[in-house]
């Protein structure tokens, strides 16, 4: 009886370490939204700004999304490159979490629009996209 | 009894452990934000609006376009598409659409704005076969069903572009996209001197 007791608590032992184990080498989401809360925060939020309406704004940080050889080109004054494939990368992360605003810039909008949402979904704020015209 | 109490022990300090297990922070998400931006980059999830007329020209029958503009918006559309306004994907369970592995559906709207939202929670959902329209109906209009003919400095390949864009012109919108007659102007007939008789000779 008390060898039987004693099996079934290694197995029990090992059934627990093994979930421990495989549960602890999935990556986790980060994200503090759900689908619909982000779903419900893209249709009520009007974060696209116009480059005249950049200019009355006092304080904001620039942000070019596109990759460094098209930055190196030609970029506008004060913004900073950050690729998009660099988004999630820490050595960000304190810049996204400030107040001042953030405006995405990105001569493909799909993907200021993207980084928007996924920064937003992770919980970060003040965050917006600037609409590039023709002769930007 | 000692062995019974410490294994009851044990299985409850396991039971405690286990449910204090870091979870999703958001359940209904099925990506990470890491899987979210690999899809983000991935070339696949992308059509152009050339892609997008080779398919429906070719008859491709996978291919389901989603127009996600509002209700009252959705005049014009692309040929084949239906609507679902982006303010109702969640409150009227559009889940079944976006959710399924046969269709291939590529979103639109008027521009990428919307189009990308949506893209972005179908896929954070872990949905399967959803596609963005690069530029949207915007695009599709000044590119497809009314393609610029290009300077005459241009390259080759914007010449072939061009050819390529008026016959889906044509196929989508009819004689309506027939490019205007100025752009050809028709060669002058070549003159031929009149063969003079032949003069001279041995008399």
């Amino acid at each position: 009886m008390r060898s039987t007791i004693l099996t079934l608590g290694i197995i029990m032992v090992a059934f627990f370490a093994l979930l421990i184990i495989v549960t602890s080498g999935v990556e986790k989401s980060s994200f503090k939204h759900s689908a619909q809360e982000m779903h419900r925060l893209a249709t009520t939020t009007d974060y696209v700004i116009l480059p005249s309406e950049l200019a009355k704004m006092p304080e904001y940080r620039l942000i070019d999304l596109r990759k460094p050889k098209a930055f190196i080109i030609a970029h506008k004054d004060g913004a900073l490159n950050i690729p998009v494939s660099n988004i999630l990368d820490d050595e960000f992360k304190m810049l996204f979490a400030s107040a001042v605003p953030k405006v995405f810039l990105a001569h493909d909008p799909i993907h200021a629009h993207e980084t928007w949402m996924l920064l937003s979904q992770l919980g970060y704020q003040n965050l917006l996209v600037m609409e590039l015209l023709e002769e930007d | 009894m000692n062995t019974r109490l410490t294994l009851s022990t044990i299985i409850l300090a396991l039971g405690t452990v286990a449910a204090m297990l870091p979870g999703k922070e958001n359940d209904s998400v099925m990506l990470n934000e890491r899987q979210v931006l690999q899809e983000m980059l991935l070339d696949a999830n992308y059509f152009s609006v050339d892609e997008l007329a080779h398919l429906l020209i070719s008859g491709d029958p996978s291919i389901q376009l989603i127009d996600i503009r509002p209700a009252a918006d959705f005049k014009e559309p692309i040929r084949g598409a239906i609507n679902v306004p982006f303010d109702s994907i969640f409150t009227d369970n559009f889940a079944y659409l976006f959710d399924q592995g046969v269709m291939k559906n590529i979103l639109y709207s008027d521009d990428d704005h919307t189009a990308a939202q949506l893209w972005m929670i179908t896929t954070q959902l872990g949905y399967q076969n959803n596609y963005l329209l690069k530029g949207g109906l915007t695009e599709w209009k000044s590119s497809i069903l009314d393609p610029k003919y290009p300077e005459s400095t241009a390259p080759k390949e914007a010449f072939d572009l061009y050819q390529r864009r008026a016959a889906a012109s044509q196929y989508f919108t009819g004689a309506r996209a027939l490019p205007p007659t100025d752009l050809f102007k028709p060669l002058s007939p070549i003159k031929r001197k009149k063969k003079k008789k032949v003069e001279g000779g041995c008399s």
